[in-house]
């Protein structure tokens, strides 16, 4: 049961690590990455580690996106 | 009893995520895969809640308290991204 | 009885959570899609919550905690998107927006699609190998075994990884945060605009800022929850010895505190000067600590120079709070300044 549940995310890192790589606007493509982050905190608790979910929930749920708006603004108001 | 009650909770659960994931994939607007993140955001909340439950440990539920605090963050910042000032 | 009550509460949420999802595929329009998905799983959330109160009564100040942060972050950042799906949609919610595509569209190049496939499945084949030959261990390995015996006993911390990452392992705590703090310098070395040109990129904000200011709720409720999120951080990293948490996590949750507090007043600046201070004086507390270790215990950053205390209560574990809040200081400063170079 437990191991059907970290399959089932599993595959949702990987599906959503398949759409931030094919997705053209790179706004939903950072958005897809923190998605990842997401369903890989679960899975470290359920392997039973909180220690590492709480580190990936508190830099992979706000910073790492807000990073990557930070570059793509950056970059894309540059080149207007 | 209450184990039938719980398993079927989950596998609603389930389903719920599964179907925030499809929003996820199909939307044709930016607008709508980030509502369907948010969305995903609180479920895996609930789901993180009914595990700690499960597993009988109480320290688990700092992981949910942490999302709970932290997870708004980035639908605020696309959102003001989106709007135009920065 | 009670448990049944719960298990009901949770059936109950969880349908709640399931109509979330359902709404999110099935309604028309990015509005209505927006308020399936945010108003049902809250509402959803709060009734797991309470279930699992039923289930364990003990819990239930924790429980209300979380479903009050819920609670109040929600509603924040549901508004902002609707206000931002409002701008770039319009009222023709219907018609797709300048960035709308219903399925990412495919190569036409058929060797690099043939390359990328042969590449995936070779890497597949490696990873089916690995899960395949994996088999769950009975028992622990000797290091593992060892820990679990030696830091409740040695070190008088509940918390086994704190223990191992603030003492036996600290020098290399110490090397992860002087990648931290090169991580840093080089960002500021590659966006840092000092001096006349900050201030010249700070006008072009605040110019660009008149037109759309930010709104009134995002700035009360920023209002609540800048304080309430420094609490949080300050209770997770006072807590690393007891439960999960520790420096790191603390300094990012720190860090986040700040970002809130960038999104919510445009024009707020933090005082780089000041980070970099605090943050070197944190960093030469560290190796202060480490020395006084030598000197006065048993190696570099050995957590006994400050007396064990009772097992599991608040001040106890020797010098791995002291450690703790030193780390998370640092940790939250470096962040904050990395943060407010790529705004800047």
């Amino acid at each position: 049961m437990l191991e059907l549940l970290i399959y089932m995310l599993c595959g949702g890192i990987l599906a959503s690590g398949l759409l931030a790589v094919r997705l053209k606007s790179l706004l939903a493509a950072a958005v897809s990455t923190g998605l990842a982050s997401l369903f890989a905190a679960v899975c470290y608790l359920l392997l039973g580690a909180p220690d590492v979910a709480m580190t990936e929930a508190s830099i992979g749920s706000g910073l790492s996106t807000i990073i990557f708006l930070y570059a793509i603004h950056k970059t894309t108001n540059a080149r207007e | 009893m209450a184990d039938t009650i719980l398993l079927a909770a989950a596998v609603l659960i389930f389903f719920g995520i599964s179907f925030g994931v499809l929003r996820l994939v199909l939307g044709p607007s930016v607008i709508d895969r980030i509502a369907a993140i948010d969305t995903l955001t609180i479920v895996s909340i609930s789901t993180i809640a009914f595990y700690a439950l499960v597993a009988d440990r109480f320290i688990y539920l700092d992981a949910a308290l942490v999302y709970g605090v932290l997870s708004f963050l980035a639908v605020l910042a696309v959102a003001r991204y989106l709007k135009g000032g920065f | 009885m009670a448990e049944l009550v719960g298990s009901i509460a949770i059936l109950i949420g969880a349908v709640f959570l399931f109509s979330a999802g359902l709404g999110m595929l099935r309604m028309p329009d990015a509005f209505t899609r927006i308020q399936a998905g945010t108003k049902a799983s809250t509402l959803g959330n709060i009734m797991v919550l309470v279930g699992i109160a039923f289930h364990h009564p003990d819990w239930t100040l924790k429980l209300v905690l979380i479903a009050y942060f819920v609670l109040m972050t929600n509603p924040v950042s549901s508004h902002e998107l609707a206000r931002a799906a409002n701008t770039i949609l319009g009222r023709a919610a219907h018609s797709p927006a300048a960035d709308a595509q219903r399925w990412p569209a495919m190569e036409r190049d058929v060797m690099r699609r043939g390359a990328a496939i042969v590449l995936l499945a070779s890497l597949g084949v490696i990873f089916a190998t690995i899960a395949l030959n994996y088999s769950q261990r009975s028992s622990l390995p000797e290091l593992a075994a060892a820990y679990l015996d030696l830091v409740p006993r040695e070190l008088g911390a509940p918390n086994v990884i704190t223990g191992i990452l603030l003492t036996y392992r600290a020098f290399d705590t110490l090397g992860e945060v002087a990648v931290l703090f090169m991580v840093a310098a080089g960002v500021g070395l590659l966006l840092g605009a000092g001096g006349k040109e900050r201030d010249d990129v700070q006008a072009g904000i605040r110019r660009s800022l008149q037109e759309t200011p930010s709104t009134e709720i995002v700035q009360n409720g920023a209002k609540i929850l800048v304080p309430l999120i420094a609490i949080f951080a300050a209770y997770i990293v006072m807590h690393g010895h007891l439960g999960p948490g520790g420096g790191f996590q603390g300094g990012a949750v720190m860090a986040s505190c700040a970002l809130l507090l960038l999104l919510a007043t445009p024009n707020y600046r933090i005082k780089l000067a000041h980070l970099n201070f605090i943050e070197s004086l944190a960093g030469l507390l560290i190796v202060v600590v480490g020395i006084a270790g030598i000197i006065l215990a048993n190696g570099f950053l050995d957590n006994r120079v400050l007396p064990l205390g009772e097992f599991g209560a608040f001040f106890s574990a020797g010098a791995i709070p002291v450690l703790s809040v030193l780390l998370g200081v640092k940790v939250g400063c470096e962040l904050s300044v990395i943060i407010e170079r790529f705004r800047a």
